[in-house]
């Protein structure tokens, strides 16, 4: 076969690659908001709105032309998440052209002619590489929802394709052009995510095998020094350093020429891009004119960013650190807001700070760092004023490669070390060392990798106990030597886990065969070899390093890690050449059908994928994400105007995009109690949005500044002085304190507000809020300070006056707001604030009403729908707030409204799809005092079985590793005594005969350990 | 003045010879040489093209913005999140083909 005829043969190979991921792909899309951060971004791309940091422009952009060919609102986040599915299915097209390009030069280098098994050979290396990598957990995750992480993993695919095609012709002088559309691509990229810069290395060593002479040794080192300077330079230099420039010509041109804002920046960037431009055209020479050409796309690319900062200024409703001007762009573009992981030498989780002396107080050392500058807050006043200095603490003590560094973590670090042994302070070096191999590259990074191509034992986090998110073959005794217990005995719950896949090692094989062939296959071979191993390793374990991972991560990150298994992906392509060439070895001269034996066994791996895979990926029919946020907004009543505080991530951004997309009650306002400590926020919160009005809070932005009243001490020690003060000069204190000095207006107004420091603070353990509706007292007891997400409340407290309802999320912690958890009602999803309620009291009515009319829950009814760990989770704090309201309905009697719950129940959620927890007791007691033994029954026997199988399941673990799930055996226990007490409650003798003997023997079991 | 019209019989002259040479194949590199100018010249206006579309598809993104006082409905105007990303999106892809414009 001529040379051209394999090209065409060879991209309709890759189109048929490419249409088969992605019909799968948008067959299995969610048709709605996925959670986490993609009804974030999917406002962010329909309104041009802000996102966390550090945005992602160029993703806005795109998805925001896409949102337009939805019909309606209902289908934005379809089409986001269509797109995503169109960018991995690129990414796929271009892995295959990518796996065929390096498999030809192995298989058929210099020839003209190729010969059919040889092509065959070649496309099928391709197809089997592909599909490896489109049916793998990790890419296909990415896939269906809408995540940066999709388009990223399109332009490393294309910005490595792009280097392959230069090589081919480097030679000619259309050749510079790849050169310069990987330096644009490379430019976007810096507006989609960084991941992308780290094909960079990779692509260097293309580069430098291709046009040196001679390679040597020394050549190669300076090739990925070269690669890697790039990068850091990229990351370090030109991200951060072409914002600041800016930032010198803003304080020229306003602070000291008085012009307008935002001037020094529009002259800054035409001096910048005219003198790169003249610089291009009057130099000579070649190599200096492709840089420049580079540098030049790089920014152009970069240029994205204008989006994130004329939309900032806009000030629209999600402004997450508000961009609006240079120096606060900046601090977006470095990720400030997510603090700062030491890399090479610097404190560990147990350093001391360092104290000095100055004046009568010890202060904390530290270094004062550059300058913070903020446009004025005075809006009469046009100047950059100084907020504050970054502060660098100084430590008594660091260490070099810190891996255990967050003080936060302190706990977690040891739980999972098991104890650690400090020399003094730090963490020892081997501590050190085993915590980084242990945790973040093993847990972290090989677990991942592990999941990708030998098996996933479930989609449960894992956080190193036996039963959670463990890496499994599929072989029986080898999984049982893994993870310590005896796999055949799993509970029903794991063992029918759709996120179970089990791929027998076969990928891994493939793939580990593909890199004994490329070492094996000469010069070109090795030189493709070390070039993917430099993708996989930078993609993979040079972000582990980077990132300093601490344990107990919120979810888990295997996605981050896509890029190296892409470069596997590459080598179970090339594998499948050693397996033909094994083949042809079997099959001694009939080489076609030796190609063909060979390409029929590797497709049969990512067949068996699809077949393991496919269950957990498909999220077609599940509409949960948008029903639940939508839920949380339909708890608070429809009078006032409510706010709701909410405190993470799954809580909020559904919340958020049922605002902005869908337009659900717009006359309501989340507020997320993480943010609210910035100044920013609480400027946003003070500003209406759609029909909610600006939320109460009357401070102004001097007060509440960055840097100011951060925290205020509460001392109730005052309370007596003040009482004294009082009783002595009662003019004077009235003046000073206000008429009624424990009421929390005159708290804040007084004391928090108050110019002087030593004022700042509650002098008081108890304030009260004084309104027609009575008198509601908020004990402080045990709370040591206030921070200012905690005063802000307060103040909306004290400013509402009970005009406007505020609500308290259900998933917040115990320890957010303890001082309000005893004057609260549940509504819903949300607890209203009351200045009446005693205690934590339920509104039956309003309870009711939402539960059984105004929620929605997503098609969690469907047979055969997907349920992760994220979204069972908030199925089950559903389930919860409907037990509780079982609960008081049969305590009132009201036994009609009751059973009315329970039926709801087990239509909405049944328990195929959402598994019984121990909130279904509150059911099965409900279907006992109605007389419907029956269903009664299959709830609780139901209950019992499944703990039994848990109980007797973590019994076959061996003991050394079975501390980690100690937790899961308690939980079941309990469990199984609740259920066998509702039993003897009801007299249900069957039950108890059948399975109170197993929960003696359980017992007796842990007693024994 | 004149050297513009001197610049434009150059260009005359280099087209005549240009289209004696289509004939003649022995003298090609006058050919290429004025494709190239023709070809560098496009890809020079498409780049520019491009740029323009991008910084008026900024212009018209930018606007009066919300405020403590108002909600100011105009920031999701149809021209500020439908057209003006759709013409920045156009001039950014644009570049790539103007990077890649062939000959």
């Amino acid at each position: 076969m001529k040379r051209t005829t394999f090209s065409k043969l060879n991209t309709c190979t890759a189109w048929l690659v490419f249409a088969i991921a992605a019909v799968i792909y948008c067959l299995t899309v969610e048709p709605t908001a996925s959670l986490w951060d993609c009804p974030e971004f999917i406002a962010c791309g329909y309104k041009l709105e802000i996102g966390h940091p550090p945005g992602a422009p160029v993703f806005m952009l795109l998805s925001n032309v896409f949102s337009q060919m939805a019909g309606d609102t209902a289908h934005v986040a379809l089409m986001v998440n269509i797109l995503s599915a169109l960018l991995s299915a690129g990414c796929i097209f271009f892995l295959f052209l990518t796996i065929t390009h390096l498999v030809r030069k192995l298989v058929s280098p210099a020839a003209a002619i190729i010969t059919i098994p040889q092509v065959i050979s070649v496309e099928a290396c391709g197809v089997v590489g592909a599909l490896a990598y489109t049916f793998s957990d990790t890419f296909w995750f990415s896939a269906v929802e809408a995540e940066v992480y999709a388009f990223s993993s399109f332009l490393t695919a294309l910005m490595f394709w792009l280097i392959l095609k230069w090589e081919d012709e480097a030679d000619t002088p259309r050749g510079e052009r790849w050169i310069i559309l990987i330096a644009y691509i490379t430019g976007l990229s810096i507006g989609v995510h960084l991941l992308c810069l780290l094909c960079l290395p990779a692509m260097s060593f293309v580069v430098y095998f291709r046009m040196a002479k001679r390679v040597t040794r020394m050549g190669m080192i300076k090739a990925l020094v070269a690669g890697g300077l790039i990068v850091g330079g990229i990351l370090y230099a030109l991200i951060p350093g072409v914002v600041k420039m800016g930032g010198w010509f803003e304080l020229l041109f306003t602070n000291t020429l008085g012009c307008p804002y935002h001037t020094g920046l529009i002259v800054y960037l035409i001096l910048l891009v005219v003198g790169l431009v003249i610089a291009y055209y009057k130099t000579r020479r070649k190599g200096v004119k492709l840089s420049l050409a580079c540098l030049l796309m790089i920014l152009a690319g970069y240029s994205s960013y204008g989006v994130i900062f004329i939309r900032a200024n806009a000030l629209p409703m999600m402004c997450e650190n508000a961009p609006d001007n240079i120096f606060s762009l900046g601090s977006y573009l470095n990720r400030e807001q997510y603090g700062y992981t030491p890399l090479l030498y610097g404190p560990a989780y147990s350093s001391e700070l360092d104290f000095e002396t100055k004046g009568n107080y010890q202060v904390v050392k530290h270094q004062q760092g550059k300058p913070i500058y903020r446009p004025s807050a005075d809006s009469a006043k046009r100047q950059y004023e100084v907020v504050r200095h970054d502060i660098q603490y100084v430590y008594k003590d660091n260490m070099y490669f810190p891996r255990m560094h967050s003080v936060r973590h302190a706990k977690a670090y040891e739980q999972w070390m098991g104890g650690v042994r400090k020399d003094g302070r730090l963490p020892t070096a081997r501590e050190n060392l085993r915590f980084f191999l242990t945790y973040q590259v093993n847990f972290m990074y090989w677990r991942y990798f592990l999941w990708n191509f030998v098996g996933r034992q479930n989609n449960i986090q894992g956080n190193g106990e036996v039963e959670h998110g463990n890496w499994i073959t599929g072989f029986r005794f080898i999984d049982d030597q893994i993870l310590g217990c005896d796999t055949s005995k799993l509970p029903s719950d794991l063992a029918n886990n759709k996120g179970r896949n089990v791929f027998y090692a076969l990928p891994l094989v493939l793939g580990l065969l593909g890199i004994v062939w490329q070492w094996r296959r000469g010069r070109e071979g090795r030189r493709q070899l070390l070039i993917v191993m430099l993708l996989f390793v930078m993609t993979g374990l040079a972000i582990v390093v980077y990132l300093n991972q601490t344990p107990q991560q919120p979810r888990e990150r295997d996605y981050a890690y896509a890029g190296s298994f892409y470069a596997f992906a590459i080598w179970i392509g090339v594998g499948t050449g050693t397996v033909i060439a094994m083949m042809r070895k079997l099959f001694k001269g009939r080489k076609l059908v030796a190609t063909i034996a060979g390409t029929v066994i590797c497709l049969l791996v990512p067949l068996q994928m699809v077949s393991q895979t496919w269950d957990d990926h498909d999220r077609s029919g599940r509409y949960t994400c948008r029903d639940f946020g939508a839920n949380y907004l339909e708890s608070m009543q429809k009078e006032g105007y409510p706010i709701i505080l909410t405190n993470g991530d799954n809580d909020t951004f559904p919340l958020w995009y049922n605002h902005e997309v869908e337009g659900v009650r717009t006359d309501t306002r989340a507020c997320n109690l993480e943010y609210l400590h910035t100044d920013w926020y609480i400027d946003q919160m003070k500003r209406p949005a759609y029909d909610s009005p600006p939320l109460p809070i009357s401070w102004r932005h001097d007060d509440y500044q960055e840097g100011r009243r951060e925290d205020v001490l509460v001392r109730p020690e005052l309370k007596d002085e003040v009482k004294t003060f009082i009783a002595q000069n009662p003019e004077e204190a009235k003046e000073l304190l206000g008429d009624q000095p424990f009421e929390l207006k005159n708290i804040i107004d007084k004391w928090v507000l108050n110019d002087r420091e030593e004022m700042q603070c509650i002098p008081t353990d108890t304030v009260t809020i004084s309104s027609d509706k009575g008198e509601m007292v908020i004990s402080l007891k045990d709370v040591k300070r206030l921070f200012k997400s905690d005063l802000m409340v307060l103040e909306m407290l004290s400013k509402a006056d009970w005009n406007s309802p505020i609500y308290m999320s259900i998933s917040m912690g115990s320890s957010i707001l303890p001082f309000l958890r005893d004057h609260l009602v549940l509504e819903g999803l949300a607890y209203r604030i009351s200045p009446t309620a005693e205690g934590q009291r339920v509104n039956v009515d309003r309870l009711y009403d939402n539960i059984m009319h105004r929620f929605r829950y997503g098609g969690l009814n469907k047979k055969g729908i997907y349920v992760d760990e994220d979204v069972m989770r908030m199925a089950n704090a559903h389930q919860m707030v409907m037990s509780v309201l079982i609960d008081s309905l049969v305590q009132k009697g009201d036994m009609e409204r009751a059973l009315a719950v329970c039926h709801k129940w087990k239509q909405e959620m049944p328990q195929e799809n959402v598994p019984y927890i121990e909130t279904a007791l509150s059911m099965a007691r409900c279907f006992y005092l109605t007389e419907q033994q029956q269903q009664a029954d299959e709830i609780v026997c139901n209950l019992l079985l499944r703990a039994d199988e848990w109980l007797s399941w973590i019994e076959t673990i061996r003991p050394s590793r079975r501390n980690g799930s100690l937790h899961s055996f308690y939980a079941w226990l309990q469990n199984m005594e609740q259920a066998l007490a509702l039993a003897q409650q009801f007299d249900r003798s069957e039950i108890l005969q059948q399975y109170y003997k197993q929960y003696e023997l359980h017992i007796q079991q842990i007693q024994q350990n | 003045m004149n050297s513009i019209s001197n610049k434009s019989n150059k260009t005359d002259n280099l087209m005549k010879s240009n289209r004696k040479h289509l004939n003649d194949s022995s003298a090609p590199s006058d050919n290429s040489d004025c494709r190239m100018t023709f070809v560098r010249y496009t890809r020079r206006m498409i780049i520019a093209a491009a740029c323009l579309l991008i910084v008026v598809g900024y212009i018209l993104m930018s606007g009066p913005g919300n405020t403590e006082q108002a909600f100011n409905l105009d920031i999701f105007s149809t021209t500020r999140i439908v057209v003006a990303p759709m013409l920045c999106l156009a001039g950014y892809l644009l570049i790539v083909v103007g990077i890649l414009w062939k000959d």
